[in-house]
């Protein structure tokens, strides 16, 4: 195994039924890299992104995190009084160590912004609350909304609601962050700042995988872009193959969003 | 009206301790009656959302089941058929109050059901991935959602349950119903009884809306 590689997806099916929506999907991510993954519709590329973190279980094929595999033929630890030290897949141990934003933000509309952030600290990490709520401002501080804490989701704009979701998942250390279309359901003036903050992120070094039709950020931040189309991995590669894509179906992709 | 019809009030509050007791025995019946038909509703409404097959049809046969048999002939079943046939006697009240939590268990397990069904799949989602389990899933991101949305339903089952504990008085629990009867019988004053014993129902019904209104208005979202 590659030494930095924190991610291996290897051979992964996915079937909704009769429908075969990953097609022996191979993908290796290693610490610090960004991947952008991207594709018209109904291409898979969201549904990969739920398999990595078992949001989906695939059928077949293996998804190994940090050495260890999650796939479906892992065996896994379901009870609570098995170890979750051992050699036992633990879908949470992944969850824990994996952030996720979505695309509809998901923040707990019943909980305040602060609530939202410490909430899984509180709960797992035997974290007291003061000392969760010092680790949740810190994290709002970064994406810029720490004067917001004690707002409730519905109170935010769109992009500020984002930016308190990224907050949620990072307060919990994740190795590795997956971005699902975070931008797609924000109204245009509100992408930038989101972009921002991933855009920062990033740069801090933090590994990610994004889903996303942002081609900018796809050819500003990642470092390996993966072209999906109805369930394969057409093309993948440096940012050049948005410029010299080789591929048929990456090119007439790339031209009708550009 | 009746030309020559005379109220007397008097009857009533003289006799008010028959029915301040009556009052007593209602609440006590109803809710009783309610917090156990909310523990078990809950119980069967995750048995009916479980993936396990049997749990699944056992839930659909009870709200089916409870759903069919007027309260009324429930009671009497309970009361009277019952111990015939399992040789166990149960008093008036334990009766009663069993057969109003076990029909309303199964009305209640619906609304459950139909607000943890309302929540957005993606509240469940974003608390995995997380890393919570189901169980904290449930108590604090989900449950507490559905709550605000099963409460003005499950208002309006408690104050179905108040005046359906009227139907008790016909095994003999002294409830507000049966008192106002018998105290009207020895009386002769009927209309007086009824009426009161009528308002006093309208007071707690409007009461118990009020505390609903009220658990509502504090709740965000």
């Amino acid at each position: 195994m590659d030494e930095k590689e924190i991610l291996c997806v290897a051979n992964l099916n996915k079937y909704f039924g009769d429908h075969h929506v990953l097609k022996n999907i191979n993908l290796r991510v290693r610490l610090g890299e960004h991947v952008v993954i991207f594709g018209p519709s109904g291409s898979g590329k969201s549904t990969l992104l739920r398999c990595m973190n078992l949001l989906e279980e695939p059928q077949s094929g293996s998804l190994i995190f940090l050495g260890k595999d999650y796939g479906p033929q892992a065996p896994k630890r379901l009870w609570p009084w098995q170890s979750s030290s051992g050699d036992l897949a633990d879908s949470r141990y992944l969850r824990t160590h994996i952030g996720m934003v979505f695309q509809q933000f998901n923040l707990f509309p019943h909980l305040n912004v602060l609530d939202n952030v410490t909430l899984a600290l509180r709960r797992n990490k035997k974290i007291s609350r003061p000392e969760a709520e010092e680790k949740a401002i810190k994290q709002l501080t970064s994406v810029g909304l720490a004067i917001k804490a004690k707002a409730y989701p519905s109170q935010l704009s769109g992009g500020q609601q984002q930016r308190v979701a990224i907050a949620r998942a990072l307060v919990m250390e994740p190795r590795l962050m997956l971005f699902d279309e975070p931008t797609s359901a924000l109204d245009p003036e509100l992408v930038g700042e989101v972009l921002a903050v991933m855009k920062d992120l990033a740069l801090g070094g933090m590994t990610m995988v994004v889903v996303t039709h942002e081609m900018g950020f796809a050819r500003e931040v990642g470092d390996h872009l993966v072209f999906m189309d109805e369930g394969v991995i057409v093309e993948e590669g440096g940012p050049d193959i948005l410029v010299n894509p080789n591929n048929d179906r990456t090119k007439l992709f790339i031209k009708a969003i550009l | 009206m009746k030309k020559d019809f005379e109220f007397h009030w008097e009857y009533v509050f003289d006799r008010w301790e028959l029915l301040a007791n009556g009052l007593r025995m209602t609440l006590y019946v109803s809710f009783l009656g309610m917090v156990l038909a909310l523990a078990l509703g809950l119980l069967i409404a995750l048995m009916r959302m479980s993936k396990f097959r049997p749990f699944n049809l056992f839930a659909q046969f009870y709200v089916n089941i409870f759903r069919g048999i007027p309260l009324y002939v429930f009671i009497l079943w309970m009361y009277y058929g019952l111990p015939l046939f399992l040789g166990i006697n149960f008093g008036p009240i334990t009766a009663g109050v069993l057969c109003l939590a076990l029909q309303y268990a199964g009305w209640l397990a619906e609304i459950y059901r139909s607000g943890i069904s309302a929540i957005n799949k993606g509240q469940r989602e974003a608390a995995l991935s997380l890393g919570l389990t189901r169980f904290q899933t449930f108590l604090d991101v989900i449950f507490p959602q559905a709550f605000r949305i099963m409460l003005p339903p499950m208002g309006n089952n408690f104050v179905g349950m108040l005046k359906d504990s009227s139907l008790v008085a016909t095994i003999g629990v002294f409830e507000l119903a049966r008192q106002a009867q018998q105290a009207a019988s020895q009386t002769f004053r009927f209309f007086e009884f009824y009426t009161a014993t009528a308002l006093i129902y309208i007071m707690l019904t409007h009461l118990i809306s009020q505390g609903i209104n009220y658990l509502e208005r504090r709740q965000h979202v």
